[in-house]
């Protein structure tokens, strides 16, 4: 293909399990029979896209690093400048001790620059890894994160930075409403919002709803395992004037098949190709 | 001897180390009380505790009587030579100093 627009498609929810993964990487899966696409997993404590695809072959893993200051005492004159422009209160500094809490730190570098005897230098901190796989046509790239790091943002803005451009890209958010799940519908262009008809998953969809409009201007709504209890979902989106734009049906075998780690959306290529129209058509 | 103790309103004694509004200090030579207004640093987004407890070095404080300290406030005052006790929760600072005379705080470190 020569289409040279570039679409930016997250797949999210506010409840965990309602089936992100499930549809991403079934529509991307469908996408790169005709178009170059990539899916990138964002879910940097869980990423588990790629392990649908069993063919796949790993490209690259890298590791991914972020500055850390830390002061050389022999220039270091303890005029605490650093520690009272640090916006984050991660430096302490008493007498001729100091301490970095790398915890609040953001690496923003500022310490660094104003420090007036060029006392402060970086460290370098490994915050995880970024993998990327080919599966037949399909680019998948994931992160994960380093055990006990917080850095959770700033490794899911290292996985979205792709070094090739791709017609589609389809990003699996992290589960909740917080900063994982903004910082990875950030800058979309779409966010398909997956939703299952239970208590839980409308009280947590009504949440990521709320976050969702005040992000991005286009996004609909997917129920995955929809069945009888789709009317939970379907009566607030109509009285608010929302998009339900496809329904996946609800089935133990599917639930079998998953378990097993293996596809089982692919009959519902007509789905796919629907979910595809309308992001092209409201884009 | 300077005795630290956080407070909510110089009364009562804080439920948080590193976001009380307030320190009392007790020069125990002296019998004076001084109020240190930690406003500055209770009211900051991150890293509280790390500020208060920068106050408490600076400050020349021996000992120190609080809620249960965070991990970075432990991290600093830990190494440093403050002995700190555990104020009992929902006292006022005038218990607190009469509970640390009768020699019966927990301590904490």
């Amino acid at each position: 293909m020569t289409n040279s627009k570039k679409i930016k498609v997250a797949f999210s929810s506010g409840k965990g399990g309602t089936g992100k993964t499930s549809v991403a990487t079934h529509f991307a899966q469908y996408l790169s029979l005709n178009e170059k696409t990539a899916l990138i997993d964002l879910d940097v404590e869980e990423p588990n896209s790629a392990i649908f695809f069993k063919n796949r072959v790993s490209i690259k893993t890298e590791i991914v690093t972020r500055d850390t200051p830390t002061i050389n005492s022999e220039k270091c004159s303890f005029c605490k400048l650093c520690v009272q422009k640090c916006n984050f209160n991660a430096i302490a500094m008493y007498k001729e001790s100091f301490k970095f809490f790398y915890e609040l730190c953001k690496s923003c570098n500022r310490c660094k620059n104003i420090c007036p005897n060029d006392a402060i230098y970086q460290l370098k901190e490994d915050i995880g890894e970024i993998r990327e796989y080919q599966s037949g046509d399909l680019f998948i790239k994931d992160g994960l994160l380093k055990e006990g790091s917080v850095q959770t943002k700033l490794l899911i803005q290292a996985v979205k930075k792709l070094s090739n451009s791709y017609t589609w890209e389809i990003f699996d958010s992290p589960p909740g409403t917080t900063c994982p799940m903004v910082e990875s519908i950030s800058d979309v262009d779409f966010v398909v919002l997956v939703a299952e008809p239970t208590p839980f998953g409308f009280h947590d969809l009504k949440l990521a709803i709320e976050v969702v409009e005040k992000t991005v201007k286009n996004w609909g709504i997917v129920i995955n395992k929809s069945g009888s209890y789709d009317n939970i979902i379907e009566s607030y989106v109509s009285k608010n004037g929302y998009k339900v734009i496809e329904k996946f049906p609800f089935s133990e075998n599917f639930a079998k098949k998953y378990a097993q780690g293996e596809f089982f959306y692919s009959q519902f290529d007509d789905k796919m190709e629907r979910i595809k129209n309308y992001i092209l058509e409201v884009l | 001897m300077r005795i630290a103790i956080p407070s909510e309103d110089k009364i009562l004694t804080a439920s948080h180390f590193g976001r009380a509004p307030w320190f009392v200090f007790f020069e125990t030579e002296t019998k004076e009380y001084k109020y240190i207004d930690n406003s500055s640093h209770s009211d900051s987004s991150h890293g509280a505790g790390v500020n208060t407890a920068s106050l408490m070095l600076e400050s020349e404080v021996d000992t120190l009587i609080s809620p249960i300290l965070g991990p970075k406030a432990t991290d600093l005052i830990k190494n440093s030579s403050i002995k700190v006790y555990k104020a009992p929760e929902n006292s006022t600072v005038e218990e607190v100093l009469t509970l640390y005379f009768k020699n019966s705080l927990e301590i904490q470190f």
